[in-house]
């Protein structure tokens, strides 16, 4: 190894080390190794905490939202992608409103969705001004529903920003000359955007859709905004836990956090595979 | 008669806001190739996207194989183009990717892997039919990007530099399976290139392009022996420019009289002529003294000193002389293009 290999090592090792200590410190607490209520290791507090329901309704309405929002924001972002990829002005001006989502903070989001969708929120308002609700108490409930819908679709608008401006790249940088390649080769606008640019698409964007889908189903400022107290998400459970007032339970929020990331671990590998089944030889 | 396979007429193509390419005309018959020669930026990549429908036309009328394409989109064309680097779709193997053109006009199955077969061994891809893009070599994408535009079977094939990137033992594995594939199936070509040994070896005829207009259009042992002007002779590398001017039926200058043909306009003008027409002869008329020697890949090249103007000139059969030496050069006279002008030689 060579000292410049050595030194990155390193390097990388140091951005490593939080992580690798928090990991070690979550597996030593989930067996009763460490931290308050340490009852000598074992496996009691895990299966103690996986054997609660409220547990796995948390992580399914995680999940259910991770996977509807980020399934919007990558829709949209495929759609405007494949729309508005010329040189035009107004192509040019649609993909600068297409990232413009992308600095605003993810709680402020929240907080603007909460504000937009609640059942006393301006868009009630405005929809029982024009005589479409005959109050705004009457507008269908988007916040703090079971189904989380405000929440998704908040998630969805913040996240299409990001996808959009990785399917924008993804589109300049491979998919136009591909493009003409395929129409000087005969292929009509359907059949370019089905066999070149779709493909091109979905496989660039989706490193960055894992990304999304695991940022999402472990977010905790827009969840506590917006989502509901039963169930209670993933996120929201692992940290009131944290926070309990009896300290012995406090090494639950470990266990819910290793089940968290074996989530994200659970998507990461799901893209390996697939990435590696693309990428291997045909016989 | 026959329509010819391309038709170029009057064609303008704008490059942004300035004039760009302006009334580019020629005709190809079926397997004819063209080679279209220009420096950078001389729009040589406009022309072919011009043609292959992916660059607008502010003016002029294209035709394939007798019917007018000038407003049809570039999938209706019946001309293939191929981007510099070969640009193969990632997401499919070579397999498919030669057999995309088949895919999209909806042959069935079993016709597609029987023409991809064929294709794919007249390129010698047939064992790698499996393999994705991004583990063949440089030439195995070259040639697998050809066999699928060759599957397109199309009417023209219009190629962007298709060796330039390459190291010349590829550039030969490449010209090679291009003429190949060009005997077999017989696509008119228009390649452009700034390489004048390609425009040499692939042109059946070879197109100059300069300032935007085709400055000359010929077969290439006429356009390297006699350039139409000036600027083509200095585009071509021409070695030898000896100012001079003509008067009666004859051309004046340093080197002594050259005659010219009766048409050539009085005046001044320029001796064009390459090394081979200027070589050591012990009964030549000019007095020489060798400057420099140089040893290039196509053999030796002489700078001498004929009456204060130096010249590029070839050894001769004889000894290579050494710098200083003085000898007598004979000068093929009818290897010598006279060209109104002088410009600044």
């Amino acid at each position: 190894m060579t000292g410049a290999s050595r030194r990155g090592l390193l390097a990388a090792l140091a951005v490593a080390l939080p992580v690798l200590v928090g990991v070690g410190y979550s597996v030593l607490a989930s067996l009763g190794l460490t931290g308050p209520g340490a009852a000598g290791g074992g496996a009691a507090r895990l299966a103690a905490v996986l054997g609660e329901p409220v547990v796995w309704s948390g992580l399914a309405w995680s999940l259910w939202v991770a996977a509807a929002s980020t399934a919007l924001a990558a829709a949209g972002a495929v759609v405007v992608a494949a729309m508005f990829r010329r040189g035009a002005r107004t192509d040019r001006m649609a993909r600068l409103f297409a990232v413009l989502p992308l600095p605003i903070p993810h709680l402020a989001a929240a907080v603007a969705g909460l504000l937009l969708l609640g059942q006393s929120g301006l868009l009630a308002r405005l929809l029982a001004s024009l005589g479409l609700l005959e109050s705004p108490g009457g507008m269908p409930a988007l916040v703090y529903d079971r189904a989380g819908l405000g929440l998704i679709l908040t998630l969805a608008w913040k996240e299409f920003a990001f996808l959009a401006l990785v399917a924008f790249s993804v589109v300049a940088t491979r998919g136009e000359r591909l493009e003409e390649v395929a129409r000087t080769l005969g292929a009509r606008p359907a059949a370019v955007f089905r066999r070149v640019t779709w493909p091109l698409l979905w496989r660039g964007l989706l490193p960055a859709v894992v990304a999304v889908f695991v940022f999402v189903a472990s977010t905790y400022e827009a969840t506590a905004v917006l989502a509901p107290s039963d169930p209670l998400a993933l996120p929201l459970l692992t940290l009131e836990r944290y926070t309990d007032a009896d300290l012995t339970r406090r090494g639950d929020a470990f266990v819910l956090a290793l089940l968290g990331m074996a989530v994200s671990l659970l998507a990461v590998a799901a893209h390996e595979w697939a990435r590696s089944r693309w990428d291997r030889f045909e016989p | 008669m026959t329509a010819p396979t391309l038709e170029v007429r009057g064609v303008s193509v704008p490059f942004g806001d300035a004039p760009g390419l302006r009334d580019i005309g020629f005709a190809l018959d079926p397997g004819e190739r063209l080679v279209v020669l220009g420096a950078s930026g001389a729009g040589k990549t406009t022309l072919l996207r011009a043609i292959a429908g992916l660059a607008p036309l502010a003016a002029g009328r294209l035709t394939v194989g007798g019917h007018d394409v000038t407003a049809r989109p570039a999938e209706s064309r019946d001309a293939v183009y191929l981007h510099q680097t070969p640009l193969l779709f990632p997401h499919l193997s070579v397999f498919e990717n030669v057999a995309f053109p088949l895919r999209i006009r909806g042959y069935r199955d079993s016709e597609v892997r029987a023409s991809v077969a064929e294709l794919l061994e007249s390129v010698r891809l047939e064992g790698l039919a499996g393999r994705r893009p991004h583990t063949l070599s440089g030439g195995q994408k070259h040639r697998a990007a050809l066999a699928r535009a060759m599957a397109a079977r199309p009417a023209v094939l219009l190629l962007d530099e298709p060796l330039s990137a390459l190291d010349p033992a590829l550039r030969d594995e490449v010209r090679a399976t291009l003429l190949s594939l060009q005997a077999r199936y017989r696509p008119a070509m228009v390649i452009v290139t700034h390489d004048l040994e390609d425009a040499a070896v692939l042109g059946d005829r070879i197109g100059i392009l300069l300032g935007g207009t085709l400055a000359q259009l010929d077969q290439p042992g006429r356009l390297f022996r006699r350039p139409a002007s000036l600027a083509v002779a200095r585009f071509l590398g021409v070695p030898n420019l000896v100012a001079g001017s003509v008067s009666a039926s004859q051309f004046e200058s340093a080197l002594g009289p050259i005659p010219v043909e009766a048409e050539t306009p009085r005046g001044p003008a320029t001796a064009v002529f390459g090394s081979g027409a200027l070589h050591p002869d012990p009964c030549g008329s000019l007095r020489g003294v060798v400057r420099s020697v140089h040893h290039g890949p196509r053999g030796v090249t002489l700078r001498v000193d004929v009456a204060g103007i130096e010249l590029e000139a070839a050894p001769g059969a004889g000894a290579i002389p050494d710098p200083g030496d003085e000898f007598s050069l004979g000068l093929e006279r009818d290897r010598v293009t006279v060209l109104p002008g002088t410009g600044d030689v």
